[in-house]
């Protein structure tokens, strides 16, 4: 019941009481133009409504990933003309960025109204069902909510940054073309080696110093065969209940990380599969191109962070989607009590690499006092540590301040890797 | 919204000058009564918790009983309700559409508010009037049935509302 309506009846009625116990009938007159007003506006109240909703969403022009315009419909399919009041509502995750939720309007019949206005939403499914309408007499004293339906849907998939191609060297490849070295002399760019000269070899390809030096006989160049190989994405989507802001930073992060590679993976033709490990397991078998891409979008962008599982039930997860050798690349804040989850990926022969935001890079450290700056320097050391005896497992690991973008810190730390590699092979 | 100002304002000044017209010989007090609920409006109106026309139209409601009790002239009293009720009324209108984006039906809006208003507050001072010079008496019986009545309506009126 509306306030104004409830406070105009109380207002007579106390009217009426006072006449009452002073015996005086005129003083009851006082409370007719209230009575008069009250009943208009409940005569002028509107009985047969016929009101139908839309809803449409679209993407802003002209603007950033994550802006969303949205037009809200109103059609008066009845005979009288309609005082209404607009009142949609926000998502939680929504910010509302132009416009205005609610908004009263005259609606006369046959005609209809919009209400457009602007929100950002980065990532997610949200699902609209109705809107609340609230349909009032001229007077605003007698009001009826009503809930229409007005069914919407959108999802958000998360950003994608373009990636420089990333040297990786499986110990496997699938026997497709690509443009992954495979290990094996073939068809490629760069040199694998030189053999004796055998029928149907491209004469471009005769090794002519060699052959000048032993002139009877005849060498050709081998190029090393480029084939595309298995990569399997794993995201740790885990809360660890310790700082939600910075948790939540850091899974956007790493979405937009695994979003970024599966993107430059499958650009190059791999085979991409993803395995997601929050509170609930979501896995996607290993596949090839856009379809996939759009597939393993789709679920990170409903991705939520979940309380805090140990990754050791890793030795429990369908490891077994991602075919044997596969290149595994983990996106996940190490947590020291996971070394032993990775020793077991290592034991089922996986080449692992792990890309791992750093939580201590959120935290600015000119905002610290004293004891928080040790604080936060003890962490790091800690993280360094546990990132080394990581290292020392064979895992690749990618420490990324999450302040630098994502294709520089893993076009240095791949460098780093090659260098380590060849220093290692000529000692 | 400036033809709104401009009304409330009217109605407002005019509803308390039918107080003070009420009873010639008790102006000040009503005027220093009526400059307080003024005061009172302007303290509520910066806390937007209270409904600033609610409480102010209570206040008017409550001079304008001590001012009856008192011997004042209730035709004056009559037509100060109303407009009093006018004031409240677009007060609270006003208030509705500033926390609301306006758009192009809002000026036909205010428009057809103020006309219903207008019709409304006029119809029932008149019905007021008639009741303050049409007397009649009515035997138990027919009192009892219209209370009945009055009191089965208001029963299904509030069903309706949903209440």
């Amino acid at each position: 019941m509306n306030r104004k309506l409830t406070f105009l009846l109380l207002l007579s009625l106390a009217l009426f009481l006072i006449a009452l116990t002073s015996k005086n009938g005129r003083l009851a007159i006082l409370a007719v133009p209230g009575l008069v007003y009250v009943f208009s506006g409940i005569l002028l109240s509107p009985t047969q409504i016929s009101l139908r909703a839309e809803r449409q969403i679209h993407k802003t022009e002209h603007s950033s990933h994550g802006n969303f315009t949205q037009d809200l419909t109103l059609y008066n399919q009845g005979a009288k003309t309609l005082h209404l009041q607009i009142q949609d509502a926000l998502f939680p995750a929504m910010q509302l960025t132009e416009g205005s939720l609610s908004q009263n309007l005259l609606l006369a019949p046959g005609e209809s109204y919009t209400l457009t206005y602007q929100f950002h939403f980065t990532r997610g499914s949200l699902v609209w069902k109705n809107t609340h309408v609230i349909v009032s007499d001229p007077l605003y004293i007698y009001q009826q909510h009503l809930i229409l339906p007005a069914l919407a849907t959108l999802t958000v998939k998360p950003a994608i940054s373009k990636l420089r191609h990333i040297p990786l060297h499986p110990q496997k490849t699938l026997h497709l073309t690509g443009n992954i070295p495979a290990r094996l002399a073939g068809s490629g760019t760069d040199m694998w080696g030189v053999r004796q000269y055998q029928s149907g070899d491209q004469l471009r390809r005769l090794n002519w110093r060699k052959i000048a030096r032993n002139p009877h006989q005849l060498y050709s160049n081998e190029f090393e065969q480029e084939e595309i190989t298995d990569i399997g994405l794993i995201l740790n989507a885990r809360s660890l209940g310790h700082n939600e802001e910075i948790e939540n930073e850091l899974l956007e992060k790493s979405i937009h990380a695994v979003a970024s590679l599966a993107d430059i993976f499958l650009h190059e033709g791999n085979r991409v599969g993803l395995l997601i490990f929050g509170q609930k397991l979501v896995h996607l078998f290993p596949g090839y191109g856009k379809n996939q891409l759009n597939k393993i979008l789709f679920n990170l962008a409903l991705v939520e962070q979940r309380p805090y599982i140990s990754l050791n039930h890793l030795q429990f997860l369908p490891f077994r989607i991602f075919p044997a050798h596969a290149q595994i690349i983990m996106v996940s804040a190490y947590n020291a009590n996971d070394l032993p989850a990775y020793k077991q990926l290592r034991a089922y022969g996986y080449p692992l690499m792990l890309l791992s935001p750093d939580p201590c890079s959120i935290i600015t450290t000119s905002n610290l006092d004293f004891t928080d700056h040790l604080i936060n320097q003890a962490a790091n050391l800690d993280r360094q540590i546990s990132l080394k005896s990581l290292t020392q497992l064979g895992v690749s690991v990618v420490n990324w301040p999450i302040q630098h973008p994502l294709n520089s810190v893993l076009q240095s730390s791949l460098r780093q890797f090659q260098q380590a590699k060849s220093i290692g092979s000529q000692s | 919204m400036k033809k709104l100002l401009l009304f409330t304002i009217g109605f407002g000044l005019f509803a308390a000058m039918c107080l003070l017209l009420s009873n010639v010989d008790q102006w000040l007090i009503y005027t220093a009564a009526l400059l307080s609920i003024v005061g009172f409006f302007v303290i509520l109106n910066k806390r937007s918790t209270f409904s600033v026309p609610a409480i102010g139209l209570s206040f008017y409601f409550i001079l304008v009983i001590i001012s009856f009790l008192n011997g004042s002239a209730i035709h004056w009293l009559i037509s100060g309700t109303v407009a009093a009720i006018a004031t409240s009324d677009l007060i609270h209108f006003q208030e509705n559409l500033q926390s609301k984006t306006t758009n192009e039906s809002t000026k036909r809006m205010i428009n057809q508010h103020i006309f219903v208003l207008l019709i409304t507050l006029i119809f029932g001072w008149l019905i007021s009037f008639l009741a303050l010079y049409m007397e009649f008496k009515l035997p138990f019986l027919v009192i009892l049935f219209l209370c009945i009545t009055g009191v089965y309506s208001f029963f299904l009126l509030f069903k309706s509302m949903k209440l």
